[in-house]
């Protein structure tokens, strides 16, 4: 299955996927909603194509957020954050949350986490939200 | 005639009597005033023209397109500030909420006072009265301002304070509340639905995608714009040359100043006076069904503490953003996320004494502004004032974005919250959608870049037409407040166009 899945993708689209930056990105993904009923490489490709739209100093904010990330889990669960299991990293977020950049970083992640996850309609159906679902009814 | 990406040959000449830089509240409102007039113009937008074909009320895909930077513009400062703007036809009146104010009296007063800006208002009434004809600012029924806006009144009302409902540039809006992202119902009166439209009937031609690169001048006379048309990835895919009699710049406070630099325009006060309107936002866990997404994102306004240079107004936008600001991460933030239905949200902007300043190239706008102590008092007063009429509503919780003070569950938090300090650090959920002042109107150039009709010091024929020229923050939404000073300003270009003939 899992190499069916490889295969379907190209050369260039599995190295990304397997890349520190993506593979923690979708970790914290996971760990902050809190679900893992997403496509990784669905996901990913959506991020690249938000953030390769962002200004320079975004793309550097998400790079300094993946770094601070691995070198905060190394350091205090010596193990990069996308090798974590999932309480881990949210223990690890939590405490986080507690500095201003560290809330900040988080604040950025989350964002573009939920923006992602939510924009499925199975997953915005999670919190009771169906796209345009409300317009269709106002409209009529 | 619009041209889009494939309409470009490589190489592009245009003429006309004028060339508009930008198609936002500034740029489009000019634009159609001198077409009425019988001018030719030339409008160039570095963006696309999207219509309600293009929106499927997703915000990722429109952010994408319609947004600058997909939507992630911020400010360098303490905290940073999320500053959105649009880039498509429209500009930022695509993107915004429809929320219409005349500018206030005693703000024209202080510019006239302070910067010897050559405006009263009784002088912009009629302007005001012919922006608000023509993008139809209506009063909407509380059904369609949605519950949070309800919810709100119902809180006021209880605490004696006047909430009333905010007026929109809208037709028959049915309240979908997708106003940030495109109007799915083409109610909104943005300008690329009014404006654009009848200027084009005229003699206008609209450049899509099409992005300035520098005003060339021969003395002091400003006589061509350079452009760039830009491919999907942002690539260059062919250039353009566009001469004209008069140009009028209105990129927007964060573009224009930048461009104005770049084409060789010298003053003191370019790119400086950066005043944003900060804002945040709190959230409810109602009792109560909510369904916050049924009705305009921008319903109602509590303006009783407007002397504290606080607005309360309505900021309800597509649960993939605001879902963000609901605190925690996994189980505890998705069992959170799951109660959205019964999520209320409201917003503070402060009216700002602080002032940052615009850098940067034109491919990469960047300001700096920090959040000064005054604001930052303000803007946790106007967070504990919302608290307070989510609280008198009967709210379960409260989930303020101040790190030290995140959740209020009674009037005795709020009380707790006025008495606590705060520090810019605390609050790291900061917005700001009103960014103004980088190429302020004054009295002559010591005190600003602009005269009072637009028209840049030290040139002949080179005219600003956007919110970098509104001097101050203002208090409340500033769309109308730039519509207004833009059909003003084409008056006087049409005075001086009729002088060069």
């Amino acid at each position: 299955m899992y190499l069916k899945s490889i295969l379907r993708k190209s050369k260039m689209n599995i190295m990304k996927i397997h890349s520190i930056s993506t593979k923690t990105l979708v970790a914290l993904i996971r760990a902050i909603i809190g679900k893992d009923d997403f496509d990784d490489n669905e996901a990913i490709m959506q991020i690249k194509g938000y953030i390769e739209l962002t200004p320079f100093y975004v793309k550097l904010a998400i790079h300094f957020s993946v770094v601070y990330f691995n070198v905060l889990s190394l350091i205090k669960k010596q193990a990069m954050l996308y090798s974590l299991a999932g309480d881990h990293i949210v223990e690890l977020l939590k405490e986080c949350e507690k500095s201003f950049y560290g809330q900040s970083i988080i604040m950025i992640v989350k964002l573009i986490s939920t923006l992602v996850y939510f924009d499925d309609d199975i997953h915005a159906a999670h919190i009771g939200y169906t796209h345009l679902e409300h317009c269709r009814k106002v409209i009529a | 005639m619009i041209y889009s990406q494939n309409d470009y040959k490589k190489y592009n000449s245009f003429e006309a009597d004028v060339c508009v830089i930008g198609s936002g509240a500034g740029g489009a409102v000019v634009a159609y005033e001198l077409a009425l007039m019988g001018y030719s113009v030339i409008v160039i937008e570095e963006g696309g023209y999207y219509t309600t074909n293009d929106y499927d009320g997703k915000p990722l895909k429109n952010m994408k397109t319609m947004w600058r930077g997909s939507g992630s513009t911020v400010s360098f400062g303490i905290p940073p500030i999320s500053i959105p703007t649009g880039r498509c036809v429209g500009g930022t009146t695509a993107i915004n909420s429809a929320t219409c104010f005349r500018t206030p009296e005693h703000i024209i007063m202080r510019w006239k006072e302070n910067l010897q800006v050559d405006i009263d208002y009784k002088n912009l009434e009629p302007y005001f009265e012919r922006v608000e004809k023509i993008i139809n600012v209506t009063e909407l029924s509380w059904d369609v301002l949605g519950n949070c806006a309800k919810i709100i009144k119902r809180g006021a009302d209880a605490l004696g304070l006047h909430c009333r409902p905010l007026k929109h540039n809208v037709k028959n809006c049915k309240g979908c509340g997708t106003c940030q992202f495109g109007c799915v119902e083409g109610a909104k009166q943005s300008t690329e639905v009014s404006y654009i439209p009848r200027a084009l009937q005229y003699n206008t031609q609209l450049l899509t995608h099409c992005k300035a690169q520098k005003i060339l001048f021969k003395n002091n006379k400003a006589y061509a714009v350079q452009c760039n048309v830009i491919g999907d990835k942002g690539e260059n895919i062919a250039q353009c040359l566009v001469k004209a009699k008069i140009i009028v710049c209105a990129c927007g406070t964060m573009i224009t100043p930048l461009l104005l630099k770049k084409s060789g325009v010298k003053n003191k006060h370019l790119a400086k006076h950066l005043q944003i309107h900060p804002c945040s936002r709190v959230v409810a866990l109602m009792e109560e069904v909510v369904n916050g997404w049924v009705g305009v994102s921008q319903g109602a306004y509590i303006d009783d503490y407007a002397d504290e240079g606080i607005m309360l107004e309505g900021i309800f936008v597509h649960p993939s953003i605001l879902t963000a600001s609901l605190p925690g991460v996994g189980n505890e933030f998705f069992e959170l996320a799951q109660q959205f239905s019964h999520i209320a949200a409201f917003g503070v902007m402060v009216h700002d004494t602080g002032q940052g300043k615009v850098f940067g190239s034109l491919d990469t706008p960047l300001s700096w502004y920090n959040l000064n102590t005054q604001d930052i008092e303000t803007l946790k007063k106007g967070i504990a004032y919302l608290s307070e009429v989510f609280i008198s509503a009967g709210a379960k919780k409260i989930f303020t974005p101040i790190a030290s003070f995140l959740m209020i569950h009674s009037m005795d938090d709020v009380v707790k919250l006025k008495m606590h300090t705060i520090k810019r650090t605390h609050i790291p959920e900061v917005f700001a959608f009103h960014p103004l002042g980088t190429c302020r109107m004054g009295g002559d150039s010591n005190w600003g870049v602009v005269d009072s009709n637009g028209k840049c010091f030290n040139t002949d024929n080179l005219y600003v037409a956007d919110g970098s020229i509104v001097p101050t923050s203002l208090g409340v939404n500033p769309q109308i407040t730039i519509m207004a000073l833009a059909t003003k300003i084409s008056q006087h270009i049409a005075d001086d166009l009729k002088k060069q003939k």
